[in-house]
Protein backbone atom coordinates (compact mmCIF):
# COMPACT_ATOMS: atom_id res chain seq x y z
CA UNK A 1 0.00 0.00 0.00
CA UNK A 2 1.32 3.54 -0.66
CA UNK A 3 1.56 6.08 1.46
CA UNK A 4 -0.96 8.91 -0.36
CA UNK A 5 -3.29 5.67 -0.22
CA UNK A 6 -3.11 5.30 3.21
CA UNK A 7 -3.02 9.38 3.82
CA UNK A 8 -6.02 9.31 1.60
CA UNK A 9 -7.70 7.03 3.93
CA UNK A 10 -6.74 9.03 7.44
CA UNK A 11 -8.19 11.86 5.57
CA UNK A 12 -11.24 9.99 4.96
CA UNK A 13 -11.70 8.39 8.98
CA UNK A 14 -10.85 12.43 9.84
CA UNK A 15 -13.93 13.52 7.54
CA UNK A 16 -15.81 10.76 9.04
CA UNK A 17 -15.15 11.07 12.08
CA UNK A 18 -16.09 14.64 12.03
CA UNK A 19 -19.48 13.28 10.84
CA UNK A 20 -19.43 13.27 7.03
CA UNK A 21 -20.89 9.66 7.12
CA UNK A 22 -20.36 9.48 3.00
CA UNK A 23 -16.71 9.12 3.97
CA UNK A 24 -17.75 5.64 4.99
CA UNK A 25 -19.28 4.97 2.43
CA UNK A 26 -16.12 5.60 -0.30
CA UNK A 27 -14.11 3.67 2.05
CA UNK A 28 -16.45 0.35 1.84
CA UNK A 29 -16.27 1.32 -2.13
CA UNK A 30 -12.70 1.17 -2.12
CA UNK A 31 -11.97 -1.70 0.32
CA UNK A 32 -15.18 -3.79 -0.57
CA UNK A 33 -13.89 -6.44 -3.16
CA UNK A 34 -10.45 -7.29 -1.48
CA UNK A 35 -12.08 -7.75 1.86
CA UNK A 36 -15.07 -10.16 0.27
CA UNK A 37 -11.83 -11.42 -2.05
CA UNK A 38 -9.92 -12.35 1.43
CA UNK A 39 -12.50 -13.75 2.80
CA UNK A 40 -13.13 -16.34 0.42
CA UNK A 41 -9.66 -17.43 0.54
CA UNK A 42 -9.90 -17.95 4.21
CA UNK A 43 -13.57 -19.48 3.86
CA UNK A 44 -13.72 -20.97 0.76
CA UNK A 45 -17.36 -20.43 0.82
CA UNK A 46 -19.08 -17.14 -0.99
CA UNK A 47 -21.62 -17.10 0.77
CA UNK A 48 -20.07 -16.61 4.21
CA UNK A 49 -17.39 -14.74 2.31
CA UNK A 50 -20.22 -12.30 1.82
CA UNK A 51 -21.22 -12.46 5.21
CA UNK A 52 -18.36 -12.24 7.08
CA UNK A 53 -17.13 -9.04 4.72
CA UNK A 54 -20.51 -7.72 5.46
CA UNK A 55 -19.96 -7.62 9.29
CA UNK A 56 -16.62 -6.86 9.02
CA UNK A 57 -17.64 -3.94 7.32
CA UNK A 58 -20.37 -2.96 9.44
CA UNK A 59 -18.12 -3.80 12.91
CA UNK A 60 -15.98 -1.21 11.54
CA UNK A 61 -18.64 1.42 11.12
CA UNK A 62 -19.05 0.90 14.72
CA UNK A 63 -15.48 1.34 15.57
CA UNK A 64 -14.44 3.40 13.42
CA UNK A 65 -14.85 6.90 15.49
CA UNK A 66 -12.29 4.94 18.11
CA UNK A 67 -9.71 4.45 15.61
CA UNK A 68 -6.56 6.14 16.70
CA UNK A 69 -4.44 6.06 14.09
CA UNK A 70 -1.67 3.78 15.27
CA UNK A 71 -1.59 1.58 12.28
CA UNK A 72 -2.66 2.34 8.86
CA UNK A 73 -6.78 2.23 8.28
CA UNK A 74 -6.66 -1.60 6.02
CA UNK A 75 -4.22 -3.11 8.64
CA UNK A 76 -7.16 -1.71 10.74
CA UNK A 77 -9.27 -3.14 8.69
CA UNK A 78 -8.48 -6.45 8.28
CA UNK A 79 -7.79 -7.23 12.04
CA UNK A 80 -11.70 -6.68 12.21
CA UNK A 81 -11.87 -9.30 9.47
CA UNK A 82 -9.54 -11.11 10.97
CA UNK A 83 -11.73 -11.04 14.31
CA UNK A 84 -14.77 -11.39 12.61
CA UNK A 85 -13.35 -14.75 11.08
CA UNK A 86 -12.29 -16.15 14.08
CA UNK A 87 -14.75 -15.57 16.03
CA UNK A 88 -17.29 -17.14 13.03
CA UNK A 89 -14.69 -20.44 13.56
CA UNK A 90 -15.32 -20.40 16.82
CA UNK A 91 -18.93 -20.78 17.18
CA UNK A 92 -19.12 -22.98 14.10
CA UNK A 93 -18.83 -25.82 15.34
CA UNK A 94 -20.08 -27.37 12.60
CA UNK A 95 -17.19 -26.20 10.57
CA UNK A 96 -14.86 -27.92 13.53
CA UNK A 97 -16.66 -31.06 12.67
CA UNK A 98 -16.59 -30.57 8.89
CA UNK A 99 -12.17 -29.90 9.52
CA UNK A 100 -12.55 -33.19 11.33
CA UNK A 101 -14.09 -34.98 8.91
CA UNK A 102 -11.49 -33.49 6.33
CA UNK A 103 -8.73 -34.87 9.47
CA UNK A 104 -9.79 -37.85 9.29
CA UNK A 105 -9.96 -38.61 5.71
CA UNK A 106 -6.83 -37.03 5.15
CA UNK A 107 -5.32 -39.65 7.67
CA UNK A 108 -7.43 -42.08 5.62
CA UNK A 109 -6.67 -41.54 1.63
CA UNK A 110 -4.56 -44.16 0.02
CA UNK A 111 -1.44 -43.23 -1.07
CA UNK A 112 -2.34 -42.87 -5.11
CA UNK A 113 -0.28 -41.21 -7.86
CA UNK A 114 -1.40 -37.86 -7.69
CA UNK A 115 -0.24 -36.09 -10.97
CA UNK A 116 -1.86 -33.26 -11.10
CA UNK A 117 -2.59 -33.86 -15.12
CA UNK A 118 -5.04 -36.97 -13.41
CA UNK A 119 -7.20 -33.99 -11.24
CA UNK A 120 -8.99 -31.32 -12.78
CA UNK A 121 -9.16 -27.90 -11.42
CA UNK A 122 -11.57 -28.14 -9.05
CA UNK A 123 -10.75 -31.17 -7.58
CA UNK A 124 -6.99 -29.86 -7.50
CA UNK A 125 -8.62 -26.45 -5.45
CA UNK A 126 -10.01 -29.18 -3.26
CA UNK A 127 -6.95 -30.69 -2.56
CA UNK A 128 -5.02 -27.04 -1.83
CA UNK A 129 -8.01 -25.84 0.24
CA UNK A 130 -7.52 -29.18 2.50
CA UNK A 131 -4.15 -28.26 3.40
CA UNK A 132 -4.36 -24.75 3.43
CA UNK A 133 -7.73 -25.47 5.86
CA UNK A 134 -5.38 -27.53 8.18
CA UNK A 135 -2.33 -25.40 9.12
CA UNK A 136 -2.46 -23.58 12.04
CA UNK A 137 -4.71 -20.37 12.38
CA UNK A 138 -1.94 -18.10 12.62
CA UNK A 139 -0.16 -19.34 9.52
CA UNK A 140 -3.02 -20.06 7.86
CA UNK A 141 -4.04 -16.25 8.50
CA UNK A 142 -0.51 -14.77 7.56
CA UNK A 143 -0.38 -16.75 4.45
CA UNK A 144 -3.76 -15.53 2.88
CA UNK A 145 -2.92 -12.02 4.14
CA UNK A 146 0.56 -11.99 2.12
CA UNK A 147 -0.44 -14.38 -0.44
CA UNK A 148 -3.70 -12.82 -1.91
CA UNK A 149 -3.39 -9.33 -0.17
CA UNK A 150 -0.26 -8.54 -1.08
CA UNK A 151 0.55 -7.42 2.18
CA UNK A 152 3.97 -6.76 3.44
CA UNK A 153 5.33 -8.47 6.86
CA UNK A 154 4.67 -5.07 9.01
CA UNK A 155 0.94 -4.43 7.31
CA UNK A 156 0.14 -8.38 8.40
CA UNK A 157 1.81 -7.46 11.92
CA UNK A 158 -0.93 -4.51 12.29
CA UNK A 159 -3.53 -6.70 11.09
CA UNK A 160 -3.15 -10.00 13.03
CA UNK A 161 -1.45 -7.44 16.49
CA UNK A 162 1.35 -9.35 16.45
CA UNK A 163 5.43 -9.21 15.77
CA UNK A 164 7.10 -8.65 12.54
CA UNK A 165 8.81 -11.95 13.91
CA UNK A 166 6.04 -14.01 14.76
CA UNK A 167 4.77 -12.75 10.76
CA UNK A 168 7.80 -14.30 9.74
CA UNK A 169 8.49 -17.14 11.43
CA UNK A 170 4.68 -18.54 10.59
CA UNK A 171 4.68 -17.45 7.45
CA UNK A 172 7.88 -19.42 6.62
CA UNK A 173 6.65 -22.54 8.65
CA UNK A 174 3.28 -22.39 5.93
CA UNK A 175 5.77 -22.78 3.04
CA UNK A 176 7.75 -25.32 4.40
CA UNK A 177 4.48 -27.92 5.17
CA UNK A 178 2.65 -26.77 1.92
CA UNK A 179 5.82 -27.79 -0.07
CA UNK A 180 5.75 -30.91 1.43
CA UNK A 181 2.21 -31.68 1.58
CA UNK A 182 1.97 -30.40 -2.24
CA UNK A 183 5.35 -31.54 -3.12
CA UNK A 184 3.83 -33.55 -6.17
CA UNK A 185 2.55 -30.53 -7.67
CA UNK A 186 5.12 -28.39 -7.53
CA UNK B 1 27.48 -16.61 3.62
CA UNK B 2 26.34 -19.98 4.60
CA UNK B 3 23.40 -21.61 2.94
CA UNK B 4 21.72 -21.32 7.06
CA UNK B 5 22.37 -17.80 6.95
CA UNK B 6 20.43 -17.30 3.51
CA UNK B 7 17.31 -15.64 4.57
CA UNK B 8 15.21 -17.09 1.10
CA UNK B 9 11.60 -16.22 2.37
CA UNK B 10 12.32 -12.52 3.15
CA UNK B 11 14.59 -12.24 0.12
CA UNK B 12 11.31 -13.89 -2.28
CA UNK B 13 9.25 -11.22 0.43
CA UNK B 14 10.87 -8.32 -0.46
CA UNK B 15 11.56 -7.36 2.90
CA UNK B 16 15.68 -7.09 2.85
CA UNK B 17 17.44 -3.88 2.54
CA UNK B 18 19.48 -3.81 -0.72
CA UNK B 19 22.66 -4.79 0.57
CA UNK B 20 21.29 -7.70 2.28
CA UNK B 21 20.11 -8.66 -1.24
CA UNK B 22 22.78 -8.01 -2.94
CA UNK B 23 24.69 -10.58 -0.56
CA UNK B 24 22.01 -13.13 -0.96
CA UNK B 25 22.15 -12.99 -4.90
CA UNK B 26 25.62 -13.67 -4.56
CA UNK B 27 25.71 -16.72 -2.81
CA UNK B 28 22.52 -18.06 -4.83
CA UNK B 29 24.79 -17.48 -7.76
CA UNK B 30 27.30 -20.07 -6.58
CA UNK B 31 25.03 -22.50 -4.57
CA UNK B 32 22.27 -24.72 -6.10
CA UNK B 33 20.92 -25.94 -3.14
CA UNK B 34 19.35 -22.32 -2.08
CA UNK B 35 18.52 -22.26 -5.70
CA UNK B 36 16.65 -25.22 -6.42
CA UNK B 37 14.70 -24.04 -2.69
CA UNK B 38 13.95 -20.71 -3.81
CA UNK B 39 12.40 -22.03 -6.96
CA UNK B 40 10.28 -24.16 -4.85
CA UNK B 41 8.98 -21.65 -2.87
CA UNK B 42 8.36 -19.42 -6.10
CA UNK B 43 6.08 -22.89 -7.96
CA UNK B 44 4.54 -23.27 -4.16
CA UNK B 45 3.24 -19.71 -4.56
CA UNK B 46 2.51 -19.45 -8.38
CA UNK B 47 0.43 -23.20 -7.74
CA UNK B 48 -1.60 -21.23 -4.49
CA UNK B 49 -2.48 -18.49 -6.82
CA UNK B 50 -3.90 -20.69 -9.87
CA UNK B 51 -5.45 -22.94 -6.94
CA UNK B 52 -6.89 -20.34 -4.87
CA UNK B 53 -10.71 -20.01 -4.35
CA UNK B 54 -12.38 -17.18 -6.95
CA UNK B 55 -15.67 -15.90 -7.21
CA UNK B 56 -17.58 -12.59 -8.58
CA UNK B 57 -17.35 -10.40 -5.75
CA UNK B 58 -20.50 -9.30 -4.67
CA UNK B 59 -22.61 -5.85 -6.16
CA UNK B 60 -21.08 -3.27 -4.74
CA UNK B 61 -24.20 -1.17 -4.53
CA UNK B 62 -26.18 -4.07 -2.98
CA UNK B 63 -23.35 -4.90 -0.81
CA UNK B 64 -23.73 -0.70 0.34
CA UNK B 65 -26.90 -0.89 1.06
CA UNK B 66 -26.60 -4.08 3.08
CA UNK B 67 -24.05 -2.90 5.32
CA UNK B 68 -25.47 0.71 5.79
CA UNK B 69 -28.80 -1.25 6.82
CA UNK B 70 -26.87 -3.61 9.41
CA UNK B 71 -25.14 -0.55 10.69
CA UNK B 72 -27.75 1.03 11.59
CA UNK B 73 -28.23 1.31 15.91
CA UNK B 74 -31.45 -0.12 17.12
CA UNK B 75 -33.39 2.69 18.95
CA UNK B 76 -34.49 2.97 21.73
CA UNK B 77 -37.11 0.77 21.65
CA UNK B 78 -35.13 -1.45 23.91
CA UNK B 79 -35.25 0.71 26.84
CA UNK B 80 -39.01 1.10 26.26
CA UNK B 81 -39.44 -2.37 26.25
CA UNK B 82 -37.51 -2.55 29.40
CA UNK B 83 -39.55 -0.29 31.82
CA UNK B 84 -42.53 -1.34 30.20
CA UNK B 85 -41.25 -4.66 31.72
CA UNK B 86 -40.16 -3.62 34.92
CA UNK B 87 -42.38 -0.43 36.16
CA UNK B 88 -46.09 -2.15 33.99
CA UNK B 89 -46.18 1.42 31.92
CA UNK B 90 -49.68 0.97 29.64
CA UNK B 91 -50.57 1.42 26.54
CA UNK B 92 -47.65 0.09 24.35
CA UNK B 93 -48.68 -2.29 21.91
CA UNK B 94 -52.12 -4.00 21.83
CA UNK B 95 -53.83 -0.44 20.51
CA UNK B 96 -51.39 -0.91 17.55
CA UNK B 97 -53.25 -4.58 17.21
CA UNK B 98 -56.83 -2.86 15.89
CA UNK B 99 -55.44 -2.82 12.33
CA UNK B 100 -56.32 -4.95 9.30
CA UNK B 101 -54.31 -8.46 8.81
CA UNK B 102 -52.09 -8.31 6.20
CA UNK B 103 -52.29 -10.82 3.38
CA UNK B 104 -49.88 -13.24 5.01
CA UNK B 105 -48.43 -12.79 8.75
CA UNK B 106 -45.49 -15.70 8.20
CA UNK B 107 -44.53 -14.01 5.34
CA UNK B 108 -44.03 -10.69 7.36
CA UNK B 109 -42.55 -12.90 9.78
CA UNK B 110 -40.18 -14.14 7.60
CA UNK B 111 -38.94 -10.93 6.38
CA UNK B 112 -38.51 -9.58 10.00
CA UNK B 113 -36.63 -12.18 10.69
CA UNK B 114 -33.78 -12.62 7.87
CA UNK B 115 -34.28 -8.30 8.32
CA UNK B 116 -35.86 -7.71 4.80
CA UNK B 117 -37.26 -4.27 5.17
CA UNK B 118 -37.61 -5.62 9.01
CA UNK B 119 -39.49 -2.06 10.22
CA UNK B 120 -42.27 -2.41 7.20
CA UNK B 121 -42.70 -6.41 8.48
CA UNK B 122 -43.00 -5.37 11.78
CA UNK B 123 -45.46 -2.15 11.27
CA UNK B 124 -47.10 -5.07 9.32
CA UNK B 125 -47.20 -7.32 12.24
CA UNK B 126 -48.23 -5.10 14.39
CA UNK B 127 -51.16 -4.43 12.33
CA UNK B 128 -52.30 -7.76 12.09
CA UNK B 129 -53.62 -7.43 15.20
CA UNK B 130 -55.26 -10.79 16.89
CA UNK B 131 -54.43 -12.71 13.83
CA UNK B 132 -51.13 -12.29 14.35
CA UNK B 133 -50.45 -13.65 17.45
CA UNK B 134 -51.39 -17.72 16.31
CA UNK B 135 -49.52 -17.43 13.67
CA UNK B 136 -46.67 -16.64 15.76
CA UNK B 137 -47.07 -19.00 18.62
CA UNK B 138 -46.70 -21.81 16.00
CA UNK B 139 -43.22 -20.18 14.82
CA UNK B 140 -41.83 -20.55 18.44
CA UNK B 141 -41.71 -24.03 17.07
CA UNK B 142 -40.21 -23.90 14.01
CA UNK B 143 -37.31 -25.40 13.01
CA UNK B 144 -35.49 -22.19 12.12
CA UNK B 145 -34.13 -21.00 15.08
CA UNK B 146 -34.34 -17.30 13.05
CA UNK B 147 -37.68 -18.19 12.96
CA UNK B 148 -38.23 -18.43 16.83
CA UNK B 149 -36.21 -15.45 17.73
CA UNK B 150 -38.72 -13.37 15.54
CA UNK B 151 -41.50 -15.10 16.72
CA UNK B 152 -40.73 -14.56 20.61
CA UNK B 153 -39.06 -10.77 20.01
CA UNK B 154 -42.37 -10.05 18.28
CA UNK B 155 -44.71 -11.78 21.14
CA UNK B 156 -42.59 -10.08 23.55
CA UNK B 157 -43.70 -6.85 21.71
CA UNK B 158 -47.21 -7.31 21.09
CA UNK B 159 -48.10 -8.57 24.21
CA UNK B 160 -47.87 -6.31 27.44
CA UNK B 161 -47.61 -7.24 30.82
CA UNK B 162 -51.13 -7.36 31.33
CA UNK B 163 -51.75 -9.37 28.78
CA UNK B 164 -49.12 -11.96 29.55
CA UNK B 165 -50.76 -12.89 32.05
CA UNK B 166 -54.08 -13.06 30.72
CA UNK B 167 -52.89 -15.10 28.02
CA UNK B 168 -50.36 -17.04 30.24
CA UNK B 169 -50.15 -20.46 27.90
CA UNK B 170 -48.55 -18.52 24.93
CA UNK B 171 -46.44 -16.17 27.30
CA UNK B 172 -45.42 -19.35 28.86
CA UNK B 173 -44.45 -20.99 25.58
CA UNK B 174 -42.19 -17.42 24.95
CA UNK B 175 -40.77 -18.64 28.58
CA UNK B 176 -40.01 -21.86 28.24
CA UNK B 177 -37.73 -20.85 25.18
CA UNK B 178 -35.20 -19.06 27.54
CA UNK B 179 -35.89 -21.59 30.15
CA UNK B 180 -34.60 -24.56 28.18
CA UNK B 181 -31.65 -24.34 26.42
CA UNK B 182 -30.59 -27.79 27.00
CA UNK B 183 -33.49 -29.61 25.70
CA UNK B 184 -33.70 -30.31 22.42
CA UNK B 185 -37.10 -29.69 20.41
CA UNK B 186 -38.04 -28.49 23.51
CA UNK B 187 -36.59 -25.25 24.30
CA UNK B 188 -34.67 -22.44 22.84
CA UNK B 189 -31.94 -23.38 19.92
CA UNK B 190 -29.47 -21.00 21.80
CA UNK B 191 -26.95 -23.47 22.09
CA UNK B 192 -23.36 -22.97 19.89
CA UNK B 193 -24.86 -25.27 17.02
CA UNK B 194 -26.93 -23.08 15.35
CA UNK B 195 -25.71 -20.35 16.73
CA UNK B 196 -26.69 -17.18 14.08
CA UNK B 197 -25.50 -13.81 14.64
CA UNK B 198 -29.62 -13.18 14.09
CA UNK B 199 -29.98 -14.34 17.88
CA UNK B 200 -28.37 -11.21 19.01
CA UNK B 201 -32.06 -9.84 18.28
CA UNK B 202 -32.89 -11.40 21.57
CA UNK B 203 -30.84 -9.37 23.37
CA UNK B 204 -33.20 -6.91 24.37
CA UNK B 205 -35.72 -9.10 24.92
CA UNK B 206 -33.50 -11.18 27.04
CA UNK B 207 -32.58 -7.63 29.35
CA UNK B 208 -36.30 -7.25 29.45
CA UNK B 209 -36.99 -10.54 30.93
CA UNK B 210 -34.29 -10.16 33.56
CA UNK B 211 -36.05 -7.15 34.41
CA UNK B 212 -39.13 -8.87 34.90
CA UNK B 213 -37.78 -10.75 37.37
CA UNK B 214 -36.57 -13.37 35.81
CA UNK B 215 -32.59 -13.16 36.02
CA UNK B 216 -31.40 -16.28 36.45
CA UNK B 217 -31.80 -17.82 33.27
CA UNK B 218 -32.22 -14.34 31.64
CA UNK B 219 -28.97 -13.97 33.03
CA UNK B 220 -28.00 -17.39 30.93
CA UNK B 221 -29.14 -16.46 27.97
CA UNK B 222 -27.64 -13.01 28.01
CA UNK B 223 -24.16 -15.19 28.88
CA UNK B 224 -24.33 -17.35 26.05
CA UNK B 225 -25.32 -13.89 23.25
CA UNK B 226 -22.33 -12.52 25.08
CA UNK B 227 -20.18 -15.02 23.60
CA UNK B 228 -21.57 -15.13 20.39
CA UNK B 229 -19.48 -12.71 18.51
CA UNK B 230 -18.15 -8.77 18.61
CA UNK B 231 -21.46 -7.81 17.42
CA UNK B 232 -23.51 -9.02 20.10
CA UNK B 233 -21.57 -8.08 22.30
CA UNK B 234 -21.53 -4.54 21.15
CA UNK B 235 -25.62 -5.40 21.66
CA UNK B 236 -24.92 -6.36 25.07
CA UNK B 237 -23.19 -3.45 25.94
CA UNK B 238 -25.58 -1.22 24.23
CA UNK B 239 -28.68 -2.60 25.83
CA UNK B 240 -27.11 -2.07 29.32
CA UNK B 241 -25.96 1.22 28.77
CA UNK B 242 -29.52 2.14 27.73
CA UNK B 243 -30.83 0.67 30.79
CA UNK B 244 -28.12 2.65 32.62
CA UNK B 245 -29.47 6.03 31.57
CA UNK B 246 -32.86 5.07 32.62
CA UNK B 247 -34.33 7.45 35.59
CA UNK B 248 -35.99 3.89 37.45
CA UNK B 249 -32.74 2.83 39.76
CA UNK B 250 -33.69 -0.38 39.87
CA UNK B 251 -33.20 -0.50 36.31
CA UNK B 252 -30.02 1.29 36.52
CA UNK B 253 -29.03 -1.64 39.08
CA UNK B 254 -29.87 -4.58 37.14
CA UNK B 255 -27.67 -2.88 34.48
CA UNK B 256 -24.70 -3.39 37.12
CA UNK B 257 -26.09 -6.41 38.06
CA UNK B 258 -25.55 -7.40 34.26
CA UNK B 259 -22.22 -5.74 33.97
CA UNK B 260 -21.15 -7.67 37.03
CA UNK B 261 -22.77 -11.15 35.91
CA UNK B 262 -21.27 -11.06 32.43
CA UNK B 263 -17.77 -9.73 33.06
CA UNK B 264 -17.90 -7.09 30.39
CA UNK B 265 -15.63 -4.63 30.10
CA UNK B 266 -17.43 -1.71 30.18
CA UNK B 267 -16.49 2.39 29.92
CA UNK B 268 -16.20 2.96 33.23
CA UNK B 269 -17.11 6.79 33.03
CA UNK B 270 -20.51 5.41 32.51
CA UNK B 271 -20.60 4.08 36.20
CA UNK B 272 -19.25 7.24 37.96
CA UNK B 273 -22.49 8.71 36.79
CA UNK B 274 -24.19 6.88 39.66
CA UNK B 275 -21.74 7.98 42.33
CA UNK B 276 -24.57 10.65 43.39
CA UNK B 277 -27.26 8.09 43.00
CA UNK B 278 -28.80 7.20 47.02
CA UNK B 279 -30.05 4.05 45.46
CA UNK B 280 -26.72 3.32 43.40
CA UNK B 281 -24.01 5.33 45.02
CA UNK B 282 -22.77 2.41 47.43
CA UNK B 283 -22.87 -0.13 44.44
CA UNK B 284 -21.22 2.45 41.58
CA UNK B 285 -18.32 2.42 44.12
CA UNK B 286 -17.95 -1.25 44.80
CA UNK B 287 -18.03 -1.76 41.49
CA UNK B 288 -15.34 0.90 40.78
CA UNK B 289 -13.12 -0.14 43.29
CA UNK B 290 -13.70 -4.03 41.86
CA UNK B 291 -12.43 -2.99 38.57
CA UNK B 292 -9.57 -0.57 38.85
CA UNK B 293 -7.91 -1.30 42.52
CA UNK B 294 -8.33 2.21 43.32
CA UNK B 295 -10.60 3.98 45.26
CA UNK B 296 -11.72 7.56 45.56
CA UNK B 297 -14.59 7.49 47.45
CA UNK B 298 -17.59 9.56 45.85
CA UNK B 299 -14.91 11.88 44.44
CA UNK B 300 -16.41 12.06 40.72
CA UNK B 301 -13.56 14.32 39.22
CA UNK B 302 -11.16 12.19 40.54
CA UNK B 303 -12.86 8.92 39.40
CA UNK B 304 -12.96 10.30 36.01
CA UNK B 305 -9.31 12.24 36.03
CA UNK B 306 -7.75 8.39 37.04
CA UNK B 307 -10.38 6.25 33.93
CA UNK B 308 -8.88 9.02 31.41
CA UNK B 309 -5.89 6.43 31.88
CA UNK B 310 -7.45 3.24 32.45
CA UNK B 311 -9.89 3.67 29.28
CA UNK B 312 -6.91 4.26 27.17
CA UNK B 313 -5.30 0.85 28.01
Amino acid sequence: MSEGDAMVDAELVLKFKEGEESAFEVLVRKYMKDAYSFCLKLTHDAQEAEELSQMGFVNAYRALRGFRGESTFKSWLYRIFINQYRDHLRRNRRAEHRLEVVREEARHRPVVNTEESELNAGELADVVKEKVELLPDRQREVLVLHLYQGMGYTDIAASLGCTYDDVKMNLSLARKRLKAELKEYL
Amino acid sequence: MSCADVRLDEYLDDELSEPVRTEIERHLALCGECRMELERSRRLETFLRKTAPAGQAPDTDRFLRLVQARSRRPGRWMLAVAAVALVGAAGVILSALRGGAPADVREELVRYALKKDAGQAEAHLRAAGPAAIPVLEKALGDPDVRLQVAAATMLFKLLEPDQRKEDRETWNRVVARFQSPGEKNAGWSLMPVGLEEEDAEIIPVAVSMAAEGQERWAMDVLKRLNRLDALARGKVLESVVTLLHSDNPKIQKLALDIVNELGIRFPLSEIVDLLDSPELGEAALKFLRQQTGKDFGRDKSAWKKALEHVEDL
